[in-house]
C-alpha cells in the first residue's frame, strides 16, 4: 500500500489542477515542505509545541460502559477532542503555521466548515504572530456561532462566504481566490487531506501523529493492535491521520460519511458508496458528488465538518484498493450515538465524530469480546451547542435563549 | 478550414487590437445568449468565448460566478450550450472558443466533447484548470489531433522558462495572458510593468497575445494597443447584462450600447 503520493498521485487520484497564476505559490510550498519535513530543528519545535501547546499525546481511553452496553468488541477512544481548540485540526494548523513562518509569510488564510479548522488556524496564527483571515460559508457561520466568536476573539478576521451553497465548498473556493491575489505574503492553511498536491501529503503527515500515538498506546494498553479503526470522513484528515499508521497491518479501516437524512433523500454527503463519481474539482482529482454536467451537487449533514462534496484523494485510492471500507451514519444515528456516549462515558463528542461513534455502536455487537475497536473522537461537542441543545432540550433551550436575550438587553439599557 | 487556421486568420485580418468577448452559455437565457453572440459578431468582435456553466469556477470573480450559478439554476446543461453554439455557428463565421473548467468536460467525456466540437464548428478550448503537467484527461493532445486550439494560459507570475514549457508543442495561434493576480472582474490598472510582461510573453512564446482580466473601458483598450494583439472582455459585459435585468431594461440594447462605446 503506498504511504504517500507518487509523482503527485495516489493511483489515479490527486494531481494539481491549479490555475496558472498559483503555480509559483505551489512550487514554493512544495519545496519548503520537502525541506522542513527533514529539518530536525523544525521537527523539534513542532514536537515541543505538540506537548506544551496542543496538549499531546491525547489519551487513549477504554470506553468500558459503552462496551458493556454494546456487549461485543472492546471500544477505545482516541481523544483528539482534548487537543487544544477542541479537535484534531490543530495538529495540522500548527504544523502549517510553523512552516509558513519559516517561509517568511506574514498572513494565514483558511477555509472552515465546522469552524474547528478556522479556530485552530486562528490560534496558531495568534501564537505565531501571523495575521489570519478565515473564510466561512454564511450557513456554517450561523450554525457554528461559538467558533466564529472564538476566532474573532483570537484576532482573526472571519469573512462570510455568500456564494453557492454557502458552506464548506464555497469557503474553499473563496480561500483559493484570495490566495491567488496575495501569494507573496500569505500561506493558505488548507484544513483537510485534500486539494492540490502537496496538501494531501502534508496534511496527512501533520495528522499522522494521531495514528502513531494510538499505535503505541494500544500496544501498551492491550499488547496488540486494534482489529478495527473507525473515523468520520469529511475531507479525510482525521481519518488519514489515524489510518496512516496501520496501512500495512492486519487492521480493518472504516471511514464513516455523513448519511444526512438518509441515502434515498439526496440530502447527504455520501461520496463513496455509489453516489459520487471521479472528477476534478477544486484542483484535485477524486470522488465528488456531482450532476451529469459535472457541477457539484449540494450536500447536507447536521455536522458542518462533513458537509462537503469531495473527499481526499488518498482515501479515494484506498477505497478503490479495498483497503478502507466506507459506511455512513445519518443525522439521527449520529445524534443517538452522541447522546449514548454522553450518558455512558460522560463524553460529549463533536457531531462529526459522533458519526464514527454510530458505526462503532453498530459494529461492536457483531464482534467477539476479544476484538478491539479504536474510534477517533476527532473533536469535542462544545461548538455544537446551538444544534444539539435545540434537538435535545427543545422548549427549555428556546425559553433560555429568550430570557437570556432579555436579560442581556435589559442590562445594557 | 480547421479551428487553428480559422483563429489564425482572425488575428491576421487586421493590425489593430482585436476584441474577444465572453458569454456564459445560456445566461441570462439561451435565446438572449444566442442573440448576444450574434450581436457581438455584428459589432465587429473578432473572437467569442462561450463558457460552460459550472458550480465552482475557482478562477472567476463575482460577476462570472453569479452568471454561472444563475445559468445552472435555470437548468442549462452542457448539451444546451453546445446546441446553442451549433446554431450560432451556422449564422456567423467569427471564431468560437469553448471556455470551461475541466470537470464539465470530463463529465461529458473528453473524446466525445472534442468530436462534438469538430462537428459543430467550435475552433478551440480555453481551460483554466488543466496545466500541461496533468496529462489526464489528455484534452490538449486530443485538440491537437483535431486541429483545434487548446489555448495556453500565462500569468504575470509565470517565469520565462515556464512560458516556453506552456507553449512548446502547442499549435494554438495565441496565448491567453492573464493581466494580474486574483480572479476575473475587478478593474485592472495597466502599468509599464503590464506592457513589459506582455512584451516578454510575446517575445518568448512567439504567439499572438490575448490579454484579459479586468478590461472594461476604451482607455484600457488604448493602453493595450501595441503590447497585446487582442483584449478580452468578460465581467464588464456581464455587469451590464445584470444591471439591465435588474432595471428591467432590454439586455440586448444595453449590450449594443456597451459594444458600440467600446469600439469608439
Ligand atoms: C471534529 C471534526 N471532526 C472531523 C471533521 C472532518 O474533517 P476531516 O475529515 O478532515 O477530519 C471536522 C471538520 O471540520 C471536525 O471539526
Amino acid at each position: 500500500m503506498i504511504q504517500e503520493s507518487q509523482n503527485r498521485y495516489f493511483g489515479s487520484f490527486g494531481g494539481r489542477y491549479i490555475p496558472e497564476v498559483l503555480y509559483p505559490a505551489f512550487t514554493e510550498l512544495e519545496k519548503a515542505y520537502e525541506t522542513f519535513k527533514k529539518d530536525a530543528d523544525f521537527q523539534r519545535e513542532l514536537d515541543d509545541l505538540r506537548r506544551s501547546y496542543i496538549g499531546r499525546p491525547t489519551p487513549l481511553y477504554f470506553a468500558r460502559n459503552l462496551t458493556a452496553r454494546c456487549s461485543g468488541a472492546r471500544i477505545y477512544f482516541k481523544r483528539e477532542g482534548l487537543a487544544h481548540t477542541g479537535a484534531h485540526k490543530i495538529n495540522n494548523a500548527l504544523g502549517q503555521a510553523l512552516l509558513a513562518k519559516r517561509m517568511g509569510k506574514k498572513r494565514l488564510i483558511a477555509e472552515t466548515g465546522a469552524g474547528q479548522h478556522g479556530l485552530a488556524t486562528a490560534a496558531a496564527a495568534a501564537k505565531s504572530g501571523l495575521q489570519c483571515q478565515v473564510f466561512m460559508g454564511e450557513i456554517d457561520m450561523a450554525r457554528q456561532q461559538p467558533n466564529v466568536f472564538a476566532m474573532r476573539l483570537m484576532g482573526a478576521e472571519v469573512s462570510a462566504v455568500k456564494e453557492g451553497s454557502r458552506t464548506l465548498t464555497d469557503a474553499v473556493n473563496a480561500a483559493l481566490k484570495n490566495w491567488s491575489k496575495r501569494m507573496t505574503d500569505t500561506h493558505y492553511v488548507l484544513g483537510s487531506a485534500l486539494g492540490p498536491h502537496p496538501y494531501p501529503d502534508m496534511v496527512r503527515d501533520f495528522q499522522s501523529v494521531i495514528g502513531r500515538e494510538l499505535r503505541e498506546q494500544m500496544l501498551a494498553a492491550t499488547g496488540r493492535l486494534p482489529d478495527v479503526c473507525i473515523a468520520c470522513v469529511g475531507g479525510g484528515s482525521n481519518a488519514m491521520g489515524m489510518f496512516s499508521a496501520f496501512l500495512d497491518d492486519d487492521v480493518q479501516l472504516i471511514g464513516v460519511e455523513a448519511g444526512g437524512l438518509g441515502p434515498a433523500s439526496d440530502q447527504h454527503a455520501v461520496r463513496m458508496n455509489g453516489s459520487g463519481r471521479p472528477g476534478i474539482v477544486q484542483a484535485y482529482k477524486s470522488y465528488f458528488l456531482q450532476d451529469d454536467n459535472g457541477s457539484l451537487l449540494p450536500t447536507h449533514s447536521i455536522s458542518a465538518g462533513l458537509d462537503y462534496a469531495g473527499i481526499g484523494p488518498q482515501l479515494a485510492y484506498l477505497a478503490e484498493e479495498g483497503r478502507v471500507r466506507f459506511t455512513q451514519a445519518t443525522d439521527e444515528e449520529a445524534l443517538e450515538a452522541l447522546a449514548l456516549t454522553a450518558r455512558s462515558e460522560g463524553i460529549i463528542a463533536a457531531l462529526e465524530s459522533a458519526h464514527a461513534l454510530a458505526e462503532a455502536v453498530r459494529l461492536a455487537p457483531k464482534l467477539s469480546p476479544e476484538a478491539v475497536i479504536a474510534v477517533n473522537i476527532s473533536g469535542r461537542g462544545d461548538k455544537d451547542l446551538f444544534i444539539t441543545a435545540p434537538h435535545f432540550a427543545g422548549e427549555d433551550w428556546l425559553r433560555f435563549l429568550g430570557e437570556e436575550y432579555r436579560r442581556v438587553k435589559g442590562g445594557r439599557e | 478550414m480547421n479551428g487553428i487556421e480559422h483563429i489564425k486568420k482572425a488575428f491576421e485580418r487586421k493590425d489593430s487590437l482585436k476584441i474577444m468577448t465572453h458569454v456564459v452559455g445560456g445566461y441570462p437565457d439561451v435565446q438572449t445568449c444566442e442573440q448576444l453572440v450574434l450581436l457581438m459578431a455584428e459589432k465587429g468582435v473578432d473572437l467569442v468565448e462561450i463558457q460552460l456553466p459550472f458550480s465552482d469556477p475557482t478562477a472567476d470573480g463575482a460577476a462570472i460566478v453569479q452568471a454561472n450559478h444563475q445559468a445552472l439554476k435555470n437548468g442549462i446543461s452542457t448539451h444546451d450550450v453546445l446546441n446553442m453554439t451549433e446554431r450560432i455557428r451556422k449564422k456567423i463565421t467569427v471564431p468560437l472558443l469553448l471556455m470551461s473548467y475541466i470537470n464539465p468536460l470530463l463529465a461529458y467525456g473528453p473524446e466525445k466533447i472534442v468530436q462534438r466540437a469538430i462537428d459543430i464548428g467550435l475552433d478551440g478550448f480555453i481551460v483554466p484548470d488543466l496545466p500541461p503537467e496533468e496529462k489526464d484527461p489528455p484534452l490538449s493532445e486530443l485538440c491537437r489531433r483535431a486541429e483545434l486550439a487548446f489555448v495556453p494560459l500565462i500569468a504575470p507570475t509565470t517565469p520565462p522558462r515556464r512560458m516556453r514549457l506552456l507553449t512548446a508543442d502547442n499549435p494554438s495561434p495565441f496565448v491567453y495572458a492573464v493581466l494580474r493576480l486574483g480572479v476575473t472582474g475587478a478593474k485592472t490598472v495597466l502599468s509599464k510593468a503590464t506592457a513589459a510582461y506582455l512584451n516578454t510573453t510575446k517575445r518568448i512564446t512567439g504567439k499572438y497575445i490575448a490579454a484579459g482580466f479586468g478590461i472594461a473601458e476604451p482607455s484600457q483598450l488604448q493602453a493595450l494597443q501595441g503590447s497585446a494583439d487582442c483584449a478580452v472582455i468578460g465581467s464588464a459585459l456581464l455587469r451590464i447584462i445584470r444591471s439591465a435585468l435588474a432595471n428591467k431594461r432590454d439586455v440586448l440594447a444595453a449590450a449594443r450600447i456597451f459594444l458600440e462605446h467600446l469600439s469608439g
